[in-house]
């Protein structure tokens, strides 16, 4: 079950990965619909899922959030079974240097609808807000068009192609790196601080 | 002093780096000349670089040799090379000289050795180099090999006092044997 929560948005909020959230998390290194465009390709034990949140997911250098579809009146803490449901995972590596890079994954029966955007947006508002980093990344292979189609949607900029650098699927594919400034999404999300009473 | 030769060029070789190297490391890990255009930017003592000698020995994955220049006496070390995640689909390779030995192809020499070596011990699918965009000389080892520029990252790194872009390289197996056969 996920935790309290760190941003709310329109339709998502923010919340934290919990312990107990290993068995969610070990859906992305093992559902074909996730793992491929992830790059997360070997199937894990959830032994190993929890292992992993406690040695990165906890570490000081990265941020993670479980992007959550809240019930009306889910409590900003720590939601019980109905309150909430996890809809999909990002986390942020390197938060502790001068550019985090992103990591993110929904589960199949949200695509389509938005909720990815609505993920991205508001955790790199947040990361934006909470780290002094001057930019931020994020990497989608050749195949994801979805992926690449979401982060040039929120003003990302390709930066690089790295040809056949990764085995997925039965192929090599290329990585494609994206990169968007702190000035560059300032200026595109124009008032993407908080109202703070 | 470097220990066996592994690998051999024209006029340098490539050797196992050996516990009693580390005075040679330190000094490259902390000349300016070399450790900003690396992107190092903490001091090394004698012991950490010991340490780094003795983490290094039994991996598998990580190759690091010393650039030497031979005169028939001992070889005299002029920088480092590495090969880095072996087990990558294309490691990433790095490498330095010290200052007073640049502008001679010794780097575009040595880096041949190493990525030679690599593709033909290995079964990888290419090899990939990053540099900071003002590093005109890593980037002129690069293309003299043949490696393509894939991209730049605008802003990536604050090295000296400013945001500076940093650029990737890549080298496919086959392009790698087409400049093989012009040669």
């Amino acid at each position: 079950m996920p935790g309290p929560l760190v941003e709310a948005g329109d339709r998502v909020t923010l919340r934290t990965v919990e312990r107990e959230d290993a068995e969610f998390l070990h859906r992305s290194n093992t559902d074909p619909r996730i793992r491929w465009y992830l790059g997360s390709i070997y199937p894990g034990s959830r032994a190993e899922e929890e292992e992993g949140i406690e040695r990165w997911i906890e570490s000081d250098s990265v941020a993670a959030y479980l992007a959550c579809i809240d019930s009306e009146d889910a409590p900003a803490g720590h939601p019980d079974d109905d309150d909430t449901t996890p809809i999909g995972c990002l986390t942020a590596r390197h938060v502790d240097g001068d550019r985090p890079w992103l990591a993110y994954w929904l589960v199949p029966e949200y695509h389509g609808e938005g909720y990815g955007t609505e993920m991205v947006r508001l955790a790199v508002d947040t990361i934006f807000r909470t780290y002094s980093v001057h930019g931020v990344s994020a990497g989608a292979y050749g195949f994801n068009e979805a992926s690449r189609g979401l982060l040039e949607s929120l003003g990302f900029t390709e930066e690089a192609r790295r040809r056949e650098a990764r085995f997925i699927d039965g192929e090599y594919c290329d990585e494609h790196q994206y990169g968007v400034l702190r000035a560059e999404w300032e200026a595109e999300h124009d008032g993407f601080r908080s109202e703070r009473a | 002093m470097p220990g066996a030769v592994f690998r051999r060029g024209d006029r340098v070789t490539l050797r196992t780096v050996e516990h009693e190297d580390a005075e040679f490391l330190q000094r490259g890990h902390n000349d300016p000349d070399v450790a900003v255009p690396l992107g190092v930017n903490m001091p090394e003592n004698e012991s950490e670089a010991q340490a780094s000698i003795e983490d290094h020995e039994g991996d598998n994955l990580n190759v690091s040799l010393l650039v030497c220049l031979e005169d028939g006496g001992d070889p005299t070390p002029i920088g480092q090379v590495y090969l880095m995640d072996l087990h990558h689909t294309r490691p990433e390779l790095s490498y330095w000289l010290l200052p007073e030995y640049h502008g001679n192809g010794y780097g575009t020499e040595a880096t041949e050795v190493l990525v030679d070596y690599a593709f033909n011990a290995h079964e990888i699918r290419g090899l990939q180099a990053q540099a900071f965009a003002p590093n005109d000389g890593s980037v002129g080892v690069l293309e003299n090999l043949g490696f393509e520029h894939e991209g730049t990252l605008r802003d990536a790194r604050f090295r000296d006092g400013e945001y500076v872009d940093v650029v990737w390289y890549g080298l496919l197996r086959e392009e790698w044997e087409d400049a093989e056969v012009d040669d």
